[in-house]
Parts: C-alpha cells; sequence; structure tokens
C-alpha cells in the first residue's frame, strides 16, 4: 500500500464496493437466467473491474487479486469467446462468497487472507476462450493483411471484438493471438517502439498520403499492433512518451498540434480506415450500460446520526404530546393555535426523519435468488424465484433485522413445501415450482408474503405430530382448527420432516422466526391449502422507534399496550365468566378467550384487590390466539417513542421499554407474548 | 486551476480528489461518468483539465476523450487518462485518440504530480 489513506475513504469503499458487491451477486444469478446478455456481461465485468480498482488504492491486495481473476473471466465472456454455463457459474458465485468474507475481514479491521490459489487457479481456468472460438479460428479474420478493409466492410454491422483482434492480430504478420490471452509472455520480438517511418506510414495510410499528421485520430488500429505485438502488451512509461512524441512531434501536447482536425476528417479523406472506425465503434457500443447516468443528488450519513436524529424528533413528539395534552386542558386560543401548529409541523418531521431511514426490501430480497439458485441445485429441485414490491421501503434496522426470518422461511418454501419434480409432475403440475416472495406496503405496516406452489400442509399431520412430541394431548389436538394447525409449526422442538435435511434448519427454526418477527412487533400468519401450497403473511410496522399504543391504566400506573396486537376492545359484566380446563374465559362471539387480571401481574399488592363487577376488557392476539386482559382504565391511543429500560432493569421479562406520557409521566411499554409467557407460563 | 475527475465509482473519485488536493489544486469538480462530464465540460466551458477514468457505464473514458477532442471549445483541456492495466493497445488507443498523459491504478500523489509535470511540460514546450 503506497498511499497514506485516511480512515474514511477505506469506510467508503467499504460501504460503495460493498454495494457493488451486493449487486454482482444478483446479478450472476440473473446471468445463469440469460447467459447472453451482453449488458449483464458487460455490468458483472465493471462491478469486479471497480472493486479491484478500489481495493488497489486501499492496500487490500488479496481484494485485488480475486477480482482480477473474476475480471478476466468476464472479459473473455463479454467478447463473446465463452459462454456461460453451470460449471462456469459454479466456479465463480462463491467468488462474492469470499469477497464477502473478506469485507468482514477489512471491516473487522483485519487484513483478509489472499484467497486460495485452487479457486484462482480454477477461475484462471476459464478465463481462456473455449478451444473452438478462438479468435484465430474465426473465418473472417483469415484474409491477409491488406484485404482487411473489405473483410471487416462486409462484416461491419456484426463484426464482434475478437474478430476484430483476430484481424489486426492477422495483419501482423504471422504473430499469433496468443498474445492476447499471455500478457506475461513477451513475444521474442524485434524492436518494441514504434519507429518513425512506421508511424509515417500509419497515419498517411489513415488519411492518405501528406495529410496532416498530428491530429487526434479514433481510427488507427491495424498499425498499432505492430508495436502491440512486439514485445509485451503493457506498455512502459518510455514507450509512451516516446508514442507521443511520435504523435504529436516532439515535446508539444496534441492540444496544441491536434485542435484543426475534428474526428469527423478521416472520413473524408480515408474511406478504409474510417469503416474501420466505424466498425469499431459497433463493437465498442454493447460496452454501453443501459441505464442513463445518475447524477450525484444523495449524500451518505453515518447510520448513527440517523439515529440521534431520531432519537431527538423522539423527544419533541414527546414534548408534542405533552403541549397536545395542555392544549386540551385549559389554554388560550393563541396558545392553541400555535400548539396546533407545532403538532402539525411535528408529525411531518416526524415523518420525513422516519423517511430518512427507509431503504427498499430490495436489499434483502437481492440475496434471495443466490439462496434459491444454490438450495434448488442441492436438493435437486426445479425452482423458481418471483419477487414483488422490491421497491417497498421499511426501516433500516427493520430490512436488517428480516433478513435472516425471511431467509428461513424462504428456504423453508424451497425445502419442505416444492416437491421433488417427478412428484410435482406426477401430480399434474409443472416441474418447475413457485415460490413468490413479495412486499407491500399496508397503511402503517409493511406486509411480506412468501407464497408456494408446493404440497401445502396436512393439518391432520400436524395434529398427529403435536401429539407424539407430546406437545399436547389428543384431545387438545383434536380441538385445534386448521389455522391453529398450522401455527403448531411455530412451536419450539417442532419438526415435521421425518428426516432432518440440514438445509433448513433442525426444528429450532421456526420458533426463532416467530419470536424475531415478534420483537419487531410484527406477526406472522399462515395460509395453506394441501396439495396447492402455502402462504406465510408477515406484518411489520414500518419502523421501529415509534409505536403506536394503547395506554391504560392498572391501579395509578399506566401501561403502553402495543396497538398492533390489540384487536378490540368492550366493557363486561365480570361476574359473567367461565370457567374452561380452571382457566378463567370469557366468551367472545361464541369463542372462548383466556381472560387474565393484568392488575395482579403488574401492580404491587393488588393480587388480593376486590373485583369489581364490570371492567373493561382489551382483546390481544398473539400469533393466532387471542387474550383477553381486564385493565382498570382505559386511555386512549397514543403514539410513543420507546426508550430503553436502563441497564438495572435490562431483562425485565413481558416490558419491552418505557415512555414518557403526554402527562408527563413514565409509562411500561409492555411485550405481549414475553409477559404471557412470563405470567401465564404457556404461549 | 479547475480540474474534472471523472470515474463512476464515488470512492475512486474520492481518492484522486483527495490526491490532486495533496499537489495544492483546490478548484476540484466531479462527475460520475463521460455522458454527465461532457456536458458539465461545454457548459462551464472554463476547465483547464480533465482526469478520467477509462471503463465507465454510460460513456467510457476513451470516447470522452474522443468527444473532447473533436470539441472545438474543448479540443486543446489537457487530458489524464486513469487505466487499471497498462495495456500497449489501450494506451496506443488513447495516445492516438489525444490522451495528454495516463496513469496506472493504484498510484500515490507523487506518481500523480509526476504525470501531471510531464503533461505540462508537453504543453509549454
Amino acid at each position: 500500500m503506497a498511499i497514506d489513506l485516511d480512515d474514511e475513504i477505506l469506510q467508503d469503499f467499504l460501504v460503495e464496493a460493498g454495494e457493488i458487491l451486493d449487486q454482482l451477486g444478483e446479478q450472476l444469478v440473473d446471468l445463469e437466467q440469460s447467459p447472453d446478455d451482453k449488458d449483464l456481461l458487460n455490468a458483472v465485468f465493471r462491478g469486479f473491474h471497480t472493486i479491484k480498482g478500489g481495493a488497489g488504492f486501499v492496500g487490500l491486495t488479496a481484494l485485488v487479486e480475486l477480482c482480477h481473476c473474476a475480471e478476466d473471466v468476464f472479459n473473455i465472456l463479454r467478447n463473446g469467446d465463452r459462454a456461460v454455463d453451470a460449471e462456469l457459474m459454479d466456479a465463480i458465485l462463491p467468488v462474492t462468497d469470499i469477497l464477502q468474507d473478506m469485507f468482514e475481514n477489512v471491516r473487522a479491521g483485519v487484513d483478509p487472507e489472499p484467497a486460495d490459489p485452487e479457486l484462482i487457479a480454477l477461475i484462471a481456468s476459464f478465463a481462456q476462450p473455449n478451444a473452438d472460438s478462438t479468435p484465430a479460428a474465426v473465418p473472417e479474420s483469415a484474409p491477409v493483411e491488406q484485404a482487411q478493409p473489405e473483410s471487416s466492410e462486409t462484416n461491419a454491422d456484426d463484426i464482434t471484438d475478437e474478430e476484430f483482434e483476430a484481424i489486426l492480430d492477422a495483419s501482423q504478420s504471422g504473430k499469433s493471438s496468443a498474445v492476447e490471452q499471455q500478457s506475461e509472455t513477451p513475444a521474442p520480438a524485434a524492436s518494441d517502439d514504434i519507429t518513425d517511418d512506421e508511424f509515417e506510414a500509419l497515419l498517411d495510410e489513415m488519411h492518405g498520403e501528406g495529410k496532416f499528421a498530428g491530429a487526434p485520430e479514433a481510427s488507427a488500429p491495424e498499425k498499432e499492433t505492430p508495436s502491440a505485438a512486439s514485445q509485451s502488451d503493457e506498455i512502459s512509461e518510455d514507450e509512451f512518451d516516446a508514442l507521443l512524441d511520435d504523435l504529436h512531434g516532439k515535446g508539444a501536447s496534441p492540444t496544441s498540434t491536434g485542435s484543426s482536425t475534428p474526428a469527423e476528417k478521416p472520413k473524408a479523406s480515408a474511406k478504409p480506415s474510417a469503416k474501420k472506425a466505424e466498425a469499431k465503434k459497433e463493437t465498442k457500443k454493447p460496452a454501453k450500460a443501459k441505464e442513463a447516468p445518475q447524477a450525484e443528488a444523495t449524500v451518505r450519513v453515518d447510520t448513527k446520526r440517523l439515529d440521534d436524529i431520531m432519537n431527538m424528533v423522539g423527544e419533541l413528539v414527546l414534548v408534542r404530546n405533552r403541549l397536545s395534552r395542555l392544549k386540551a386542558s385549559d389554554v388560550e386560543d393563541d396558545m392553541s393555535l400555535a400548539i396546533g401548529n407545532l403538532d402539525v409541523v411535528t408529525t411531518d418531521l416526524q415523518i420525513s426523519v422516519m423517511k430518512t431511514r427507509m431503504q427498499p426490501i430490495k436489499k434483502v430480497f437481492g440475496r434471495f435468488p443466490r439462496v434459491v439458485r444454490d438450495l434448488a441445485r442441492s436438493l435437486k429441485k426445479e425452482v423458481s424465484l418471483e419477487l414483488a414490491g422490491e421497491e417497498t421501503d421499511l426501516d433500516k434496522n427493520l430490512v436488517e433485522a428480516i433478513a435472516d426470518p425471511l431467509v428461513h422461511l424462504v428456504r423453508n418454501a424451497v425445502d419442505h413445501g416444492v416437491e421433488m419434480p417427478d412428484e410435482r409432475e406426477k401430480k399434474g403440475k409443472a416441474r418447475q415450482g413457485t415460490v413468490l416472495l413479495s412486499a407491500e406496503q399496508e397503511g402503517d405496516h409493511i406486509l411480506l408474503t412468501i407464497e408456494d406452489d408446493g404440497a401445502g400442509m396436512d393439518a391432520e399431520v400436524l395434529r398427529k405430530k403435536a401429539v407424539e412430541k407430546g406437545l399436547m394431548d389428543e384431545d387438545a389436538a383434536a380441538r385445534l382448527d386448521d389455522r391453529d394447525c398450522f401455527n403448531l409449526i411455530f412451536a419450539p422442538g417442532f419438526s415435521t420432516k421425518q428426516e432432518i435435511s440440514d438445509v433448513s434448519g433442525r426444528g429450532v427454526g421456526m420458533d426463532v422466526v416467530k419470536s424475531r418477527i415478534a420483537q419487531l412487533n410484527g406477526s406472522v400468519e399462515i395460509e395453506s391449502q394441501l396439495g396447492k401450497g402455502s402462504r406465510f403473511l408477515i406484518k411489520l410496522p414500518l419502523t421501529l422507534a415509534i409505536l403506536p399504543t394503547l395506554m391504560v391504566v392498572l391501579g395509578n400506573q399506566t401501561f403502553a399496550l402495543p396497538l398492533t396486537s390489540v384487536n378490540e376492545i368492550f366493557d363486561m359484566d365480570i361476574t359473567k365468566t367461565n370457567v374452561v380446563d380452571g382457566q378463567e374465559v370469557v366468551i367472545v362471539r361464541g369463542k372462548a378467550v383466556p381472560l387474565f387480571y393484568l392488575r395482579k401481574w403488574l401492580v404491587n399488592g393488588s393480587a388480593s384487590a376486590a373485583e369489581r363487577e364490570s371492567a373493561h376488557v382489551v382483546i390481544v392476539s398473539i400469533g393466532n390466539q387471542h387474550v383477553g386482559f381486564v385493565v382498570d382504565q382505559l386511555l386512549g391511543q397514543e403514539e410513543v417513542v420507546i426508550k430503553p429500560l436502563g441497564t438495572m432493569l435490562h431483562g425485565t421479562k413481558g416490558v419491552a421499554g418505557a415512555t414518557v406520557t403526554g402527562d408527563g409521566k413514565i409509562a411500561l411499554i409492555l411485550d405481549v407474548p414475553e409477559m404471557l409467557q412470563a405470567y401465564a407460563g404457556r404461549f | 486551476m479547475k480540474i474534472l475527475v471523472v470515474d463512476d465509482f464515488s470512492t475512486m473519485r474520492r481518492i484522486v480528489k483527495n490526491l490532486l488536493k495533496e499537489l495544492g489544486f483546490e478548484n476540484l469538480h466531479e462527475a460520475d461518468d463521460g455522458a454527465t462530464a461532457l456536458p458539465l465540460l461545454q457548459d462551464a466551458g472554463d476547465f483547464d483539465f480533465l482526469v478520467t477514468d477509462w471503463n465507465m457505464p454510460g460513456m467510457q473514458g476513451i470516447d470522452l476523450l474522443k468527444a473532447v477532442r473533436a470539441d472545438p471549445n474543448l479540443c486543446k483541456l489537457p487530458v489524464l487518462m486513469v487505466t487499471a492495466e497498462q495495456k500497449r493497445e489501450q494506451i496506443v488507443e488513447a495516445a492516438q485518440s489525444g490522451v495528454n498523459g495516463y496513469i496506472v491504478k493504484p498510484f500515490t500523489a507523487a506518481t500523480l504530480k509526476e504525470k501531471l509535470d510531464k503533461i505540462f511540460e508537453r504543453i509549454d514546450g
């Protein structure tokens, strides 16, 4: 590493090159679907090329080496000297993984180890043209030197890069095209400096005898090769200097001599070379990617800063809430107006700041084509993955947090959902199964769907399994409806596959998936039809920082229940409850809902408090189960900013955090699933 | 001196700009490929130097060079080409298209200075 680089540049590199690397992962999978896509090949080539270039500057030689050999492969591919096949993809795909690992190393401050030489060698072996399509073998390249203008003329529309190279090679009296491929082997050659005479001849040929010689010219390819072939294909400093001298006269700059001849001129003066210039331009075109260049309209900001801003906006929201509360009681008109104004502005600010933290879910979706491809290949299944709604925005933290559960569910869909091709055929389905992964915004939350057209779930099998595993007795199992049965797969230690595959976990996964989603204040639902397929629906809030809650009072303390889990609220005569299986229940529309007194759990010394006759009941849902909580008072909805509990209180069961309420008091935010687990000893 | 740095990789633009700053150049501007650089050069009309990467989406460095040389107002603009390899064929093409110098990645401020000095020597000479 030659330059003294501040860390910032390294960080920049990691972020930007990391994005390119993520993109490469996607592009490579796409490439397998459309191996002939020139633009894609170019994009991949450029991706490796760019990472290599940047890595060189920050002194990451291991990255440079690996990217370099991948780049070589794609150079061959984009020139059409080799076709993309599965074997090649199997060799190339791990490269992005290794690069990811190297990035991780660098992020952790470790200098990455050079890649396995065997892999490098393997990849390098792909960086050769296929035997049957070497440039030398291309028929058009056969003609001898002076016939080239014609030959390129006839093929002007569809000449490829390597044909062009071959023509150039053919022009230099029998020099083999191998020079192109073996850059390190110097061909025994006469002189490696282009001579004045040669150069004069070249210019004469280009522009016609005696014409202006110093013009910058786009189309002198046939004669540049004598020098190119003379030794290695790398140019030295001195040679370059000599070349400039030759081109523009000793010591003169091209800018001072070249001004008089616009590029169009050679076309008129020298037809053959102009034709070649066109041919050359034709070949250059595929190299340009289609997408329009993006003006730099973005600024990179450290996430930490956004977190700080979010936090401060949170505080502001709290103050706003307090003022709004005050306004309601007694304030003068002017003040009330100002507070109303503040209210509006704060809400807008809150939304804007939230948006700065939004990222398209694409960031997570992007890795799935690869996951599905690899998994399907190893299971010998045929699965196509469809993505929808990749542009849906979601809080950055959520995007990261949802990745693992999603991977698990998608792997599950491929592993357990989609059947083997033969089996599918027998059932009259297409051999290839489909997994659909989609995201969409639904009001204030995001809906993620993972759908497969596989075997679906058999409620009966799940029931049996639950009994077998001792999760419940037969009676209880028989009482479960289909939906409840599907939810059994989220129970800890529940796996319906007889043989455990190392692909989608050992039955420890699904319960983790569920609890992870619950931690994000989200929920997951299953729909399944036997023989048709299954669908997992995940609902997530747009952001984790601000939580709509239902404020309730127990004793004289305020508590907040996440609104997402609240189903309904009603008053009831508390004496009219029933007892089923030793559990107090309330009948809601014909269904028995377990009833709990939150006061007994959360307020000291109220366990024996006398029960009143009527009470407020809040029905909350956990997964697909409903539970009723009896509370003393209902305050209403409030958007609260979640503040973590102090270190002393960390790990308090059933409490997700705290917040400052509109009247300046502190309210604990309840974590319903955890609370039920801790106090009711179930769910 | 007003300098335009063209590269599609923003980290690279930053690196090049930092190196140029080290050499005392302050008036630095950037563009992310040839297609955005060209109108910038044409509209401003007062750039004194162009540093461009070779391999870019949209418009490649070499095409930018050719376009610059073809524009009567820009044809005198000194151009330094940044490349990843020292491929003779590429360099020769660039030279023939009117490049003033080339520099191979990665490079140091010292190398960059050397290249710049050489270019101005040639222009003045």
